[in-house]
């Protein structure tokens, strides 16, 4: 899984937003607000994109939480992308 | 299209849609507190190819000696590359008229791609085919056109040309075709205030909204604009008439609820209240807007303001940074005085008195000026007849 290209995560006063860029504007005119943890599960779909196993390895790395509860929240995470339609296909 | 902000999360919480206003409201406060330059503003020139003597900056569009002056479209890119860093998000493009720089898309085009909220505003009369291709390609957050009447007649009246009327309603009809975030403002003064009724029709016709935001409160004419506001805006009289409170930097919110607010209107609104709701921000007075704590104006000259409509404090981002000028400015903006007649005036709740606007109307932030206590005193005795 990768988001799609032309958005940019920004930390501004603690809080995470992602920005769309120049053609994105088109699509998607609007702010994104991510939590902490989301902004984990962002920079890396973004970046190199990632398995469901490997966001879930980072989360549990990241955080002191069970692997139910990671899970969870990952795919609503997930969830959210894809009906944003984020996700590159 | 997604038009409302959305919160992600990952750790549990129960997905929520927050509205732009609100997230950016809590952003604004954080910043002011901890003197972050959210919101900035990039005048890019002060001239304009309409004439309308309302006008608090406009110079004289042909005038060569003004756009030589002006920053350069480089000089422009590298500011904004800069604000980026120390945490600008939201950024207006403003003039004078902004499209009138035949460089203007060697400004816009990195800006867009830099990770802002654009805003443009404009007077839409430059909007052709080849502008609108552009912004369709690569749209601003929104561009906000203000008319300035109904009809070409008004349009003659106020801005000494008539025939900017037909060419403003064609460039809103090329926004709005090619699918770019479109809001209309209004300005009103003594040769367009009958309109005021057809304008909010022409709205409706055009992008589909009544509602208008509108400017009645006008200001004098800052940084040497060679206009004569004073002279066309309406008396206190009339004013209260419309029970007229504008805070300094704007006038009414605009759009429907979970629309993003311009970020004109965010400098001022918001800050005031979220100091009005005991929230995280409170300016000290005299200053209760986020002007110089976490927004701030890039005058066509390159000068940074806390406002538009100061003239100083001033720093110098080309010379010394954007991050020592913000710093600069933060620390100048906490030093400006209020006037001391304000501070125990009974008509104060009522009154649109601000530094910005007392510097623009007498040249002083402690001087204060018959046109604003005369109005304060006219809505104060309106609301009290109003209750009794």
């Amino acid at each position: 899984m990768k988001i799609k290209d032309g958005f940019i995560l920004r930390q501004i006063v603690d809080v995470w937003v992602v920005v769309p860029l120049g053609e994105r504007v088109v699509d998607f005119n609007g702010m994104l607000k991510v939590s902490d943890s989301g902004a984990l599960l962002w920079g890396k779909l973004a970046s190199t994109g990632a398995t469901r196993e490997e966001l879930l390895a980072d989360l549990l790395a990241a955080y002191e939480v069970d692997p139910e509860t990671a899970t969870r929240d990952m795919d609503e995470f997930l969830t959210s992308l894809q009906q944003a339609e984020l996700l590159a296909s | 299209m997604t038009n409302s902000t959305q919160s992600m999360n990952g750790n549990g919480d129960a997905e929520r849609q927050f509205r732009w206003f609100d997230t950016t409201n809590h952003m604004l406060a954080l910043a002011s507190q901890r003197r972050v330059p959210l919101i900035g503003t990039l005048e890019l020139t002060a001239r304009c190819n309409l004439s309308c003597q309302m006008c608090y900056v406009r110079r004289e569009g042909a005038d060569p000696s003004i756009a030589a002056h002006e920053v350069s479209a480089t000089a422009w890119v590298d500011i904004a590359r800069q604000a980026l860093r120390e945490g600008s998000l939201f950024l207006l493009l403003s003039g004078g008229e902004p499209l009138l720089r035949r460089d203007f898309f060697e400004i816009y085009d990195p800006l867009s791609r830099m990770g802002f909220f654009l805003t443009l505003f404009t007077n839409a009369t430059l909007l052709g085919d080849r502008e609108v291709a552009v912004f369709a390609q690569r749209p601003p957050s929104k561009v906000v056109v203000t008319l300035y009447g109904a009809t070409a007649e008004t349009y003659g009246r106020v801005c000494g040309d008539p025939s900017a009327f037909s060419r403003a309603v064609a460039g809103v009809r090329r926004l709005v075709a090619a699918g770019v975030r479109t809001e209309l403002r209004a300005t009103l003064n003594r040769d367009n205030v009958g309109d005021q009724a057809a304008l909010e029709d022409l709205s409706e016709e055009l992008v589909g909204v009544r509602k208008m935001e509108t400017s009645v409160l006008l200001t004098p004419a800052v940084r040497g604009a060679c206009t004569q506001p004073r002279e066309r805006r309406l008396s206190p009289e009339e004013l209260a008439a419309r029970r007229v409170t504008e805070t300094a930097c704007d006038s009414i919110l605009a759009g429907e609820a979970g629309e993003p607010v311009s970020v004109r209107s965010l400098s001022g609104s918001i800050a005031r209240e979220v100091a009005a709701q005991g929230g995280p921000f409170a300016a000290p007075p005299p200053m209760f807007c986020a002007g110089g704590r976490g927004s701030f104006w890039i005058a066509w000259d390159g000068r940074m303001l806390p406002c538009a409509l100061m003239d100083q404090p001033f720093t110098l981002p080309l010379r010394d940074g954007f991050a020592p000028s913000w710093r600069q400015l933060t620390g100048a903006t906490d030093h400006i005085p209020g006037a001391a007649e304000c501070r125990a005036c009974a008509h104060r709740p009522y009154c649109s008195v601000c530094p910005g606007r007392l510097q623009a109307e007498t040249g002083s932030f402690t001087t204060t000026t018959p046109y604003l206590c005369e109005l304060a005193q006219r809505i104060h005795t309106a609301a009290d007849a109003g209750q009794g």
